[in-house]
């Protein structure tokens, strides 16, 4: 995520720690896309993504102090995430053993002329969900394999195996949206 | 355009920034006063090991600090 000319996640976290309060926001600015993007299919709920953007970040505020030099930042903040979106996740299940669940306010998608990005997210939701969350950070966040492995705790192979099934379940999914050649 | 050109164009990136909202959020959070209690250790474990046990096995347990000398 960060080319030769921009600093890295871990340089941009030491200059916050030293002072500079920029650093911070140049991280949330470099994250805050890849991160809904994940939320997103993760939740299928964008509104929630936006929340758990925003608490990931708060949260990384709060314990800042757990960092330390070297420690890379991504794995770190996708951890954050995916314990905020896993928390969130079991609260709705619980909420939908609740009678109340009738009321509660269902996620709309926004309107939308192309049919693609429905398409795409229903895709999504459609996959195991470990296979979703391997997929989404992988072609969502552009994490390397070797941080999925470290934020979902599974071997590199694991993870190679998720993205492997995964996107042969979305290629067949999204198959007629192809340009036929 | 692959499939995986597909997703990514399928998901496309908010038009709104978050940042103003997490930068209200932290100075909100500023204002609160957060109370740290520090984790309890292994010491304080025995401790409270201890007094439980001494509260549920001894019969008059006012007695037995007394007269072990600890009150």
């Amino acid at each position: 995520m960060s080319s030769p000319a921009q600093p890295s996640d871990e340089a941009l976290l030491e200059a916050w720690l030293a002072g500079n309060d920029s650093a911070f926001e140049a991280l949330f600015r470099r994250w805050q896309n890849p991160l809904r993007r994940h939320l997103s299919r993760m939740l299928d709920d964008p509104a929630a993504a936006d929340d758990l953007t925003v608490e990931t970040f708060l949260r990384l505020h709060r314990h800042r102090d757990r960092w330390r030099t070297g420690m890379p930042v991504r794995p770190w903040l996708f951890t954050i995430a995916r314990n905020l979106a896993r928390n969130r996740l079991r609260a709705q299940r619980l909420w939908g053993w609740l009678p109340l669940s009738a009321v509660r306010d269902s996620p709309t998608p926004p309107p939308c002329s192309d049919e693609t990005p429905r398409r795409v997210a229903a895709a999504f939701a459609a996959l195991p969900p470990a296979q979703r969350e391997a997929c989404s950070l992988r072609l969502l966040a552009d994490l390397a394999v070797e941080d999925i492995a470290r934020i979902t705790r599974v071997p590199v192979g694991t993870v190679k195996s998720r993205l492997f099934h995964g996107l042969r379940r979305l290629r067949a999914q999204l198959a007629d949206l192809e340009p036929q050649e | 355009m692959t499939t995986l050109e597909m997703i990514r164009r399928g998901t496309p990136d908010p038009p709104h920034d978050l940042w103003p909202r997490l930068r209200a959020q932290l100075e909100a959070q500023d204002d609160v006063v957060r109370l740290h209690v520090p984790p309890i250790g292994w010491s304080g474990v025995a401790a409270l090991a201890t007094a439980a046990a001494t509260l549920l096995l001894v019969p008059d347990p006012l007695a037995f600090l007394i007269t072990s000398g600890i009150l």
